[in-house]
């Protein structure tokens, strides 16, 4: 729909943004800003579903998430997401109003109660990919204010941001690599360690919490022993089990932790030189200030 | 060619842990892993032990490890696998691609994980073939005594064969039973092999025992207890939608009123949410899922998560529009209870 | 002493079936098998199973096609109780929830297939023989049937009397050896052409209960019979038969659809020998594509229906040969495939030579595939005769108090052939010497053999019969070792390969899958009979047997 080199979208903040991680809205503000990447907002759109929806009623989530894809393609743009669950739930949405002319005809014959047809015109991405393939590294690199020098960051994929990989296409889903390419570009040492593309457990840390416990406290172990000062997600669900259920991983594994979780745009915003209240560092359950002292920075 | 192979060996009765052996051979162009752990065994080592016969991908014994990842061993090229090593490596170093030499870095075979290991890339399939045994992986039809001198074969048309087609392509190979983390954190899940396996005879149209099938499938270590990772579709050799198999499960387990477990409880809290306000209402989700005695042992993060300011809030705010939402919902719902 | 009623050797669709019939006849069973059921190579067999269904079929019909593709050497009676029967057994693996492909009215969808006068093949897709073993298997799940996994059965055992007392077998998880005793033992092994070089076999088919049969002295039948499978990969995998069933056409380097030549009428679908001869003489006359081989185009049939019901074929083309059989022609070539011959039993699966011995599937022989077996009929004879035999040794076993004395020495005896095999240091491994003997089978007793040839390769095998009397074991525990069973099957595959050799050299005609290349006519009047082979310490004794005929006398055959 967008041009390439425009880099304007339909802002899908997904509903956790904007309630236990504000400071991912927050910081993917201020970093797109900088950038000159536009954001318009969908204050109308609902839910994605997040994937317990297409669990128990899968029509109603192509019909919901439609709505969303038709609302941005009324704006006559594409949509950006901030959130894996969000970004996967909205592609295999659009890639099955794509492909089954039946599941589109359906979708819009509910989405015409509310005044709206979806042509299939939209697409959806992530910050991520955006950074990584649209803006790109190189860019990147140029605007950086301030080099991350020293700070070794792991990078945590999750699942739902490579898999499945026919509907994410941007990295290969065994070794995939724009995290990385985003921690060298604002001048960080990316931490190779054992566990960058597992499953953090969150679907069902509420269901079954034991067992998501235990998903994440191997994945914040390996990293912390691989020397990292951080962890970088592009995920604000994995960023909630690996922070404010890390005290739960500590006592699962009886190590202690202290590792500090960052969002990427927060990672992205310290190299922008945007001041670190201002990217909300200070809305985490595991304090951020090792990560700020380490670039000598302090929370104002 | 050339190619170099990092092997786990080990036996337990010797050994007190795997570790890996070196092997260089030489193959021919296009040939697979496996090709290259028969050479292995012919020439080099006879004491190798791994699992084969087929060799193309439908009997499911050659499943491995290959570079940390399940796969079968025959449908490996080794040149892909050379170069999957170097890039991986490009990865743990910190440097691009182009940085390592393709052929400089072994390819690593390992045997599956979550089964313990017999010797060296033989696993102990026992607790597999028990959880598969316990969903019941036989027909279970209205009709036992169809007797096949007198009656004719029971109809099932080309659509509903469909169904069954893609699930019915399982192996039963562990390539997913390897992978699942949610099977990792918790041996007892029933894990993704026995689900696929009741999956294609829940969607039998001659099968009549969905019901009791999916009321054993919602327990505690069944289909809810998956994290959704999708790793399971993604590795799957015969590209079955293993995950999509445990949706449409779940789906079918809610349809049939299966809605006791906290997992089935927690997609309704979402549907609610919808309809509510359009939004996921964060603060009533963990009770609705698991009741007010669950949530009230869990004050203690509620207090850690409130400091940092991420309480979410009692009643979500409504969505702009919200009334074109519950138009849109009401017309699905309509739809589907005319259908 | 581990002992079942029915023990039966193989978990392949025989084996499992058999196992089904004997246990809801309400006798106990035991399996064993050496690999996991669902490992077994029926899951390999890709286009149908044989039945005459519908109303405008017949099994007269079945029967009249399946006697002429065994160029008359397969006993009619026997192929009168399998096509009868057909229908019965393909609703019944039907009715125990096998999803065979549909017609748009629900029922069983059927295809044409080489040498057929009517469509009659039953099918899933291209993967039938995987979704029947896989049903069977879950079948025997249900029923609760004892099965001995990844044991590794070296020798049958008769009671002094010489009827079947059991077998001995490796539990290659721990190495060690039992003895397992019964009342019958049914062998359902499956195939054997591993024997030859780039079979389309499993890597394990190497015809161990033939083997063992044999050297316990029981005859096997018809073995110089092999038949190689027209459309291979360049691997050995085949290509099913229904690609050609379903529109594909072979053509040759000059791009001529050259079987026009060979079998005017049914072209690619005559039966598998008068194909694969016509390609090899194709590919020797020069017209072969660079490698030896000739084109499969399947292009005719349309992508949507290779998508649907060519999924596989589609997949190990462009795997293996790296085509995608919707833009291109897939190379393929002659490829060993099957064994007509085998452990000689009768219409029940009991051996003639040995009170409480039976067999099924491809590892017996009745004859209901004669010279050549049509495509669709190996898995009929062994879910028909997997039942039959089942029966049959339920019968038998309840009519026995006991089982038949089991000698006290025959485990000991074995245990120390089998250390003196694993204890000694020197001497070449047994790999090497089954690739000689894969190559040399295939260059000397293949499609095309000569009195020449079979002589040369009947010096050859027993060249590599000595040097395997002194082969090291390399791997020397017990613990999952599979060094020592497949040294032990290199010398199963020998004793089949000397078999072949001396059985297709004697035989001085071409009939079927048996070409001799200076005896190129079928000779009804001294060669319709069955050659008979027995074990003696200097080499088989090929006999001879007649050939049942009832209704159908021999005629010429052409396609």
């Amino acid at each position: 729909m967008s041009a390439p080199s425009d880099l304007s979208y339909a802002y899908y903040t997904g509903c956790v943004a904007k309630e236990s991680t504000r400071e991912l809205d927050a910081a993917t503000q201020a970093v797109c800003h900088v950038l000159g990447i536009d954001l318009h907002e969908m204050p109308a759109a609902p839910c994605c579903g997040a994937g317990d929806v297409q669990e128990i009623a899968p029509r109603l989530n192509t019909a919901v998430n439609a709505l969303t894809l038709a609302q941005a393609e009324r704006e006559g743009r594409d949509i950006l997401t901030i959130c894996n669950i969000c970004n996967l739930n909205l592609r295999q949405a659009n890639a099955e109003l794509r492909d089954d002319a039946a599941a589109l005809e359906r979708a819009n014959r509910a989405l015409s109660a509310a005044g709206y047809s979806y042509g299939g015109g939209t697409e959806v991405t992530h910050l991520l990919w955006v950074l990584y393939r649209d803006f790109g590294p190189t860019r990147l690199r140029a605007a950086v204010q301030r080099r991350l020098a020293g700070l070794k960051v792991a990078p945590f994929y999750g699942c739902q941001i490579l898999r499945p990989s026919a509907v994410n296409p941007v990295d290969d889903p065994d070794n995939p690599q724009s995290l990385e390419a985003i921690i060298e570009a604002v001048g960080a040492e990316p931490v190779s360690y054992d566990g960058r593309t597992r499953c953090c457990g969150w679907p069902i840390v509420v269901a079954r919490e034991e067992t998501a416990v235990v998903m994440s406290s191997q994945i914040l172990a390996n990293a912390k022993h691989a020397g990292a000062d951080a962890i970088v997600t592009p995920c604000p669900l994995c960023h909630l089990s690996l922070d404010a259920y890390q005290e739960k991983a500590e006592r699962a594994t009886g190590h202690e932790l202290r590792l500090p979780i960052l969002h990427l745009p927060q990672l992205v915003g310290l190299a922008l030189g945007i001041p670190p209240r201002q990217l909300r560092l200070q809305g985490h359950v595991v304090s951020t200030r090792l990560v700020l002292s380490k670039l000598g920075l302090a929370l104002v | 060619m050339r190619a170099v192979f990092d092997i786990s060996r080990f036996n337990p009765q010797t050994d007190r842990a795997p570790r890996l052996q070196r092997y260089e051979v030489e193959l021919p162009d296009g040939a697979t892993v496996l090709e290259a752990l028969i050479e292995v065994q012919d020439r080099h080592d006879g004491s190798l032990a791994f699992r084969r016969a087929c060799r193309h991908g439908i009997c499911g014994s050659c499943a491995v490890r290959i570079n940390g990842c399940a796969r079968l061993a025959c449908s490996a090229q080794v040149s892909t696998m050379i170069e999957q090593a170097a890039a991986m490596a490009a990865r743990r170093r910190g440097v691009s691609d182009d940085q390592v030499e393709v052929g400089s870095v072994p390819v690593r075979v390992e045997p599956l994980g979550n089964m313990p290991v017999i010797k060296d890339l033989v696993t102990d399939t026992e607790a597999f073939w028990r959880k598969v045994r316990r969903v019941r992986p036989w027909l279970d039809p209205a009709d036992p005594q169809r007797d096949p001198e007198r009656d004719a074969e029971r109809p099932q048309k080309p659509v509903e064969w469909d169904k069954v087609a893609e699930a019915v392509l399982c192996l039963e190979c562990g390539v997913c039973y390897s992978e699942c983390p949610a099977l990792s954190a918790s041996p007892e899940f029933i894990g993704p092999t026995a689900l696929a396996k009741a999956h294609r005879y829940t969607v039998d149209n001659r099968d009549v025992a969905a019901h009791s099938r999916l009321h054993e499938l919602s327990g505690e270590h069944g289909l809810w207890e998956c994290a959704r990772c999708y790793l399971c579709s993604e590795r799957c050799p015969k590209h079955i939608g293993v995950r999509e198999a445990i949706t449409e499960l779940g789906e079918l387990a809610y349809d049939e009123g299966l809605r006791s477990d906290p997992g089935a409880k927690h997609a309704g809290a979402f549907v609610d949410s919808l309809k509510e306000s359009g939004r996921l209402n964060g603060a009533r989700l963990p009770m609705k899922t698991n009741g007010i005695f669950w949530t009230l042992s869990h004050a203690a993060t509620v207090v850690k998560i409130a400091r940092a300011g991420k309480l979410p809030a009692l009643h979500a705010t409504p969505i702009e529009r919200h009334d074109e939402l519950k138009r849109v919902i009401a017309r699905t719902e309509a739809d589907e209870d005319e259908a | 002493m581990i002992e079942h009623d029915v023990l039966i050797v193989g978990a392949g669709l025989a084996g499992l079936r058999a196992a089904i019939a004997a246990t809801d006849a309400g006798v106990d069973v035991g399996v064993l098998t050496k690999v996991h059921p669902v490992r077994s190579h029926t899951c390999c067999a890709q286009g149908g199973i044989n039945a005459a269904l519908g109303d405008d079929d017949s099994w007269e019909a079945h029967m009249f096609d399946t006697v002429k593709g065994s160029d008359y050497l397969g006993d009619q009676d026997a192929i009168e109780v399998m096509t009868k029967d057909a229908p019965r057994d393909v609703i019944a693996l039907e009715h125990m929830g096998c999803p065979f492909s549909r017609l748009e009215n629900g029922r069983i969808a059927q295809r044409p297939f080489g040498g057929a006068g009517f469509p009659r093949t039953a099918y899933a897709a291209d993967i039938s023989g995987f979704v029947i073993l896989h049903t069977l298997y879950e079948q025997c799940l249900q029923r609760g049937v004892k099965f001995y996994e990844e044991w590794f059965v070296t020798r049958l055992v008769l009671s002094p009397e010489g009827k079947a007392a059991g077998v001995l077998g490796i539990d290659i998880r721990n190495g060690r050896l039992h003895a397992v005793r019964a009342k019958a033992v049914i062998c359902a092994t499956g195939p054997s052409s591993r024997v030859y070089e780039g079979s389309s076999n499993s890597v394990d088919c190497t015809g161990d209960g033939a083997a063992i049969a044999y050297r316990a002295g029981l005859p096997l039948m018809d073995v110089e019979f092999v038949q190689f499978h027209p459309t291979g990969l360049r691997n050995g995998v085949p290509v099913t038969e229904a690609a050609r069933g379903e529109g594909g056409v072979l053509v040759n380097a000059e791009g001529d659809r050259f079987m026009k030549k060979y079998a005017p009428d049914k072209m690619e679908m005559a039966s598998r020998d008068v194909v694969s001869r016509a390609e090899a003489q194709e590919i020797a006359a020069g017209r072969g594509f660079p490698g030896g081989f000739i084109h499969l185009d399947l292009r005719p049939i349309g992508a949507e229906r290779i998508k649907q019901s060519l999924f596989q074929v589609r997949e190990l083309s462009m795997e293996i040969a790296g085509v995608d059989p919707c833009e291109e022609p897939i190379p393929i070539r002659p490829t060993p495939h099957y064994f007509m011959g085998g452990v000689k039993v009768d219409v029940h699966g009991a051996s003639p030579a040995c009170e409480g011995f039976f067999a099924a599937g491809e590892v017996s022989c009745i004859s209901v595939h004669g010279a050549n077996r049509l495509g669709g009929n190996s898995l009929l004879d062994g879910v028909v005769f997997g039942r039959r035999a089942g029966e049959a040794a339920a019968v038998y076993s309840r009519g026995l108090a006991r089982a038949p004395e089991f000698p006290q020495w025959a485990l000991p005896h074995a245990e120390d052939e089998i250390k003196t095999l694993v204890d000694r240091d020197e001497g070449e491994r047994h790999a090497g010497i089954r690739k000689e003997l894969q190559a040399l089978m295939l260059a000397k007793a293949g499609i095309y053999r000569s009195r020449e040839s079979l002589s040369e390769a009947l010096d050859g095998v027993k060249a590599l019969k000595e040097r395997y009397g002194r082969v090291r074991v390399d791997d020397k525990g017990r613990l999952f070792n599979t060094d020592l069973p497949q040294t032990l099957e290199t010398g199963h595959l020998l004793d089949l390969a000397e078999c072949i050799c001396a059985g297709a050299m004697a035989r001085e005609e071409s009939r079927g899958s048996h070409a001799r290349s200076d005896f190129p006519e079928r000779d009804d009047g001294e060669w319709l009979k069955h050659s008979v082979y027995t074990w003696t310490a200097d080499g088989p004794r090929v006999d001879y047997t007649p050939v049942t005929i009832t209704r159908f006398q021999p005629e010429e055959r052409s396609y």
